[in-house]
């Protein structure tokens, strides 16, 4: 029997094997259940054994698409767990990754999981693995690493500069590992690096080397990071070279045909075009919102008041985002302030009595009138808890339908409050934390009420509807009062290297190519301690711009090249 | 580190319990000597038949070291070795729950609420206390083409009203079951096994062709991309010879024989396109391994079913362990359907998209 047969489409035929099975019913033939069990496990176990069926798909509660589950197959079946993870920005090489760990672990393939990042990426990883996939990793961030020996955590994240660092680099070679994942790899192209060296002498098993762009200036790169992954089975860079790289131009293969034939053996790269993913449009809008006098007064004395006293970055960075976000955020921190410094500047306290005057802000009116604009759904979503609460009244006052959605609520509420949104409510108030991968493709706008000085974060929120299963054009509002970091952070991520026209996923590869290797918070935060005054950092923001329309050209340029070398449709 | 202790690798849930029932099928012997590891003795002709010695110490965690045995994974050749005598079995096994809670009335508001009686009026006849049995089939499906993907289905049918009820399995565990060798009195009268394993073969091309999309849509963009270039390749050979008749102004001889060489290789590409084709075809090779019937008391429903002048009986079922009713089924397409909508002369029940074609 044949079935599927549109034009141009793959016939499949369909072919019923005998079985004794019918006869067994008609005659009685009755066999007891602990056999027919028995089989039922076999064939499931016979799948497992071939990996036709994954243990990971079950614990993992975000949606997973096609191609990732295929590319974890591969990598367990095909490519022995050693693999080059090279897929297109924005397909999910950090949920493939996900997969593929939490599947080493519950096949009892890996116990030892060591992540390698740049140091900016840390806890998103850490985030990601606990949220999306149940996977408490530890950070060399967190004070419990600091304290314990280097084999206490099975599951560890690792920035690659501490792992490399003189204190540190024997101690981990000395280590066993059955699974190394190291995130953007294009950072071990060079042999003589100690980031090469590192991965090189580490003890393991299973590596996943993962790059959107793995080959950058040169085709050696490629050879080796295929030298970490299979030592040896290319040879010498020598013999690399005369067989595969072109004479005249070092970025150019001999033979394309055959070098993608031996990349089939080591790279998986899922493409846009391959996966048949195709976004809608977005459309970003800033809104620069005129605060009133007193509400630029306030900012003008909190400026001035945190930068005269000694305060610890922590705080200093909170503060300001907290007076970005909210008066109502603003103010339980400074009243945390209040106590830790005796005396109590007097300066503080007139800030805090501006504050508790200044009931209404600038982006409260631009909110309003956002949301009475349409009846379609939108997300708000703001970084503090105070701001929500804030915004909760305000909906109230207005009689506007919403529902809230924040990190501190239960699974069952957070679940309750999606269907909410889903079914009835038009807004989402939302704080950042605990929404990750949950579908909200239903709406198509989203509204920043503030904005993380991460621009990472602000992907991650655009990445909560702009994503595969969004049928609609996607619009972004940002609110942020003139004169503010965010308004200079704005200007340079919109005018410098218009990041609400990004896929999703392309700012980190962008970030990556910045020389400073810090969270990119802690550079806004210097930029703004660095400034003595309004005029200067604004130099200083525009200089950072030019830092990043250089980091973006440098992006642009890799992805162009790979893109020739490995073309739309490489497929292993 | 809460966390780390629960992905112990699940194969030490299941596989231990898998090789004592194994052990214990093959005539041999499987127990724990402590938590996570087994020791087995197999009798000696299976022991010479699989080429396996007669005593074995299994343990399933590559966490526990120190101990003396062969460490079982999901991908242990040995599993593939113990395993290879129930390969082709096929068993089929009854059970039955004996007694369960049975709705007694209300069943007017279930009809009004679950059913949508299109063109027909109905009068519930009467309710009565049966025995209703589901059979179970479980299938492998293997998809065969440049690349294999498998997998098993399971399709669970009620014998008398041919209603599919696949989420029947989902709350089986709710009671107590017991095996039987023998039909209980008061069964509902099953249609013969043939008819209901014709009507899971046909329906499970249905899911298939579902379940393969993804799979099928690679395999497709893969030949699409493998015709482009043999398109691009004889596109461009065929390209030189029609410049060389253009250019050179051959002689007719010469002229035929190069318009020869491009009619060939017209031919060549299209001898590789249904190449390409037949490269990438799928065959699903599907098999059924084992069924189980599962016996329970039901209450049955009987209607009475009037169309204009005609009028037919009609039995729906309430089924205890899903606590509703049971959908009917449409006569063409053999799918459940929530909808009664008569044809006029047979009087068969059609669904909305049947009635419609």
């Amino acid at each position: 029997m044949v079935f599927l047969t549109a034009p141009n489409e793959i016939e499949t035929s369909f072919v019923v094997e005998d079985t004794n099975l019918i006869s067994m019913i008609e005659q009685n033939k009755i066999g007891d259940k602990k056999t027919l069990n028995l089989i039922l496990t076999r064939h499931n176990l016979n799948l497992l054994r071939d990996y036709d069926q994954l243990l990971c798909l079950r614990q993992i509660k975000i949606e997973k698409y096609w191609h990732q589950i295929e590319t974890v197959r591969k990598v367990l079946k095909n490519f022995h767990g050693r693999v080059l993870l090279c897929d297109e920005v924005g397909l999910g090489k950090t949920i493939e990754s996900g997969m593929l760990i939490l599947e080493y672990l519950l096949r009892g393939l890996a116990r030892r999981v060591l992540i390698l990042t740049p140091p900016a990426l840390l806890f998103q990883w850490q985030d990601e693995l606990a949220i999306k996939f149940g996977l408490d990793f530890v950070t060399n961030e967190q004070n419990c690493f600091k304290l314990a020996k280097l084999d206490h955590f099975p599951l560890l994240i690792c920035s690659i500069n501490y792992a490399k660092s003189k204190n540190n680099f024997a101690k981990f070679i000395s280590q066993e590992y059955d699974l190394i994942v190291v995130d953007e790899a294009h950072h071990l192209k060079n042999p003589q690096t100690l980031n090469w060296k590192l991965i090189n002498s580490l003890k393991k098993k299973f590596i996943f080397l993962l790059t959107a762009t793995p080959v950058q200036n040169n085709l050696l790169e490629l050879f080796n990071l295929l030298t970490l992954l299979k030592p040896g089975v290319l040879k010498t860079a020598k013999s690399f070279k005369a067989q595969y790289m072109s004479k005249d131009d070092p970025k150019q293969p001999q033979h394309p045909e055959k070098l993608r034939e031996l990349l089939r053996e080591v790279m998986i790269r899922n493409t846009r075009s391959l996966v048949d993913i195709k976004l809608p449009k977005r459309f970003a809008q800033t809104f620069i919102v005129e605060g009133s006098a007193p509400e630029m007064e306030l900012h003008r004395e909190l400026n001035a008041f945190l930068k005269n006293q000694q305060l610890d970055r922590l705080t200093l960075s909170l503060c300001l985002q907290e007076a970005s976000s909210s008066p109502a955020a603003l103010a339980s921190s400074l009243k945390k302030l209040e106590a830790r410094l005796s005396p109590v500047p007097v300066a503080l306290l007139a800030i805090q009595e501006k504050l508790s005057s200044l009931k209404t802000t600038g982006k409260d009116v631009k909110l309003l009138e956002l949301l009475r604009k349409s009846r379609d759904k939108k997300v708000v979503f703001v970084h503090f808890t105070k701001t929500l609460e804030h915004l909760k009244e305000i909906c109230q006052k207005n009689s506007l339908n919403f529902v809230e959605f924040q990190g501190g609520m239960s699974a069952v509420e957070k679940e309750q409050a999606i269907d909410t949104f889903r079914d009835k409510a038009e807004i989402l108030l939302s704080s950042e934390s605990g929404g990750e991968g949950r579908n909200l493709q239903f709406c198509n706008t989203i509204i920043n009420y503030d904005l993380p000085w991460n621009p990472m974060r602000i992907e991650q929120r655009i990445g909560r509807i702009h994503r595969i299963g969004q049928t609609r054009d996607v619009f972004v509002f940002n609110l942020c009062l003139r004169g503010s970091l965010e308004d200079h952070l704005l200007q340079v991520l919109e005018h410098k290297i218009n990041m609400f026209e990004l896929v999703i996923g392309e700012i980190g590869s962008i970030l990556g190519n910045l020389k400073e290797e810090v969270d990119f918070s802690d550079i806004i935060l210097n930029l703004w301690l660095a400034a003595s005054a309004p005029e200067e950092l604004e130099t200083r923001f525009a200089l950072l711009g030019e830092e990043l329309v250089a980091a973006r050209e440098l992006y642009q340029e890799t992805k162009a090249l790979d893109q020739k070398l490995f073309g739309e449709d490489y497929e292993t | 580190m809460a966390r780390i202790t629960k992905l112990k690798c699940m194969s030490s849930d299941i596989l231990p319990q898998y090789i004592k029932d194994l052990y214990g099928f093959l005539g041999g012997y499987a127990e724990s000597a402590r938590p996570d590891v087994l020791e087995a003795i197999l009798p000696p002709a299976i022991s010479v038949r699989l080429n396996l010695a007669e005593y074995l110490k299994f343990y399933f965690d590559p966490q526990c070291s120190g101990i003396d045995g062969q460490l079982i994974t999901y991908e242990s050749d040995i599993l593939e070795t113990l395993g290879q005598i129930i390969n082709d079995q096929a068993v089929f096994s009854q059970i039955i729950v004996p007694d369960i809670y049975l709705k007694k009335a209300g069943f007017e508001t279930l009809l009004k609420e679950q059913i949508n009686f299109v063109n027909v009026a109905y009068k519930l006849l009467e309710t009565e206390e049966k025995q209703g049995s589901y059979l179970q089939l479980n299938f492998k499906y293997t998809a065969i083409s440049e690349e294999k993907k498998e997998g098993l289905l399971a399709l669970t049918f009620n014998e008398h009203t041919f209603s599919r009820l696949d989420n029947l399995a989902g709350k089986c565990g709710q009671v107590d079951w017991v095996e039987t060798l023998s039909l209980s009195d008061n069964l509902l009268p099953a249609a013969p096994a043939v008819e209901l394993y014709n009507r899971a073969i046909k329906q499970t091309e249905v899911i298939l062709k579902d379940k393969l999309l993804d799979f099928q849509k690679s395999l497709n963009h893969r030949r699409l991309r493998d015709v482009k270039r043999l398109k691009d390749y004889y596109g461009d050979i065929m390209k030189e010879i029609k410049n060389k008749i253009a250019r050179k102004k051959l002689a007719n001889a010469e002229t035929d024989g190069e318009l020869a060489r491009l009619d060939f290789t017209q031919k060549e590409l299209n001898y590789k396109i249904s190449d390409q084709k037949l490269r990438y075809q799928i065959t699903v090779k599907l098999k059924a391994f084992g069924a189980l019937r599962m016996m329970m008391p039901v209450v049955a429903l009987k209607l009475l079913l009037r169309r204009k002048k005609l009028s037919r009986e009609f039995i729906l079922i309430w089924n205890p362990l899903l606590k509703t009713l049971e959908l009917p089924v449409c006569s063409c397409c053999q799918q459940n359907t929530s909808h009664i909508f008569l044809a006029e002369d047979t009087l068969e029940n059609l669904c909305p998209h049947c009635k419609g074609g």
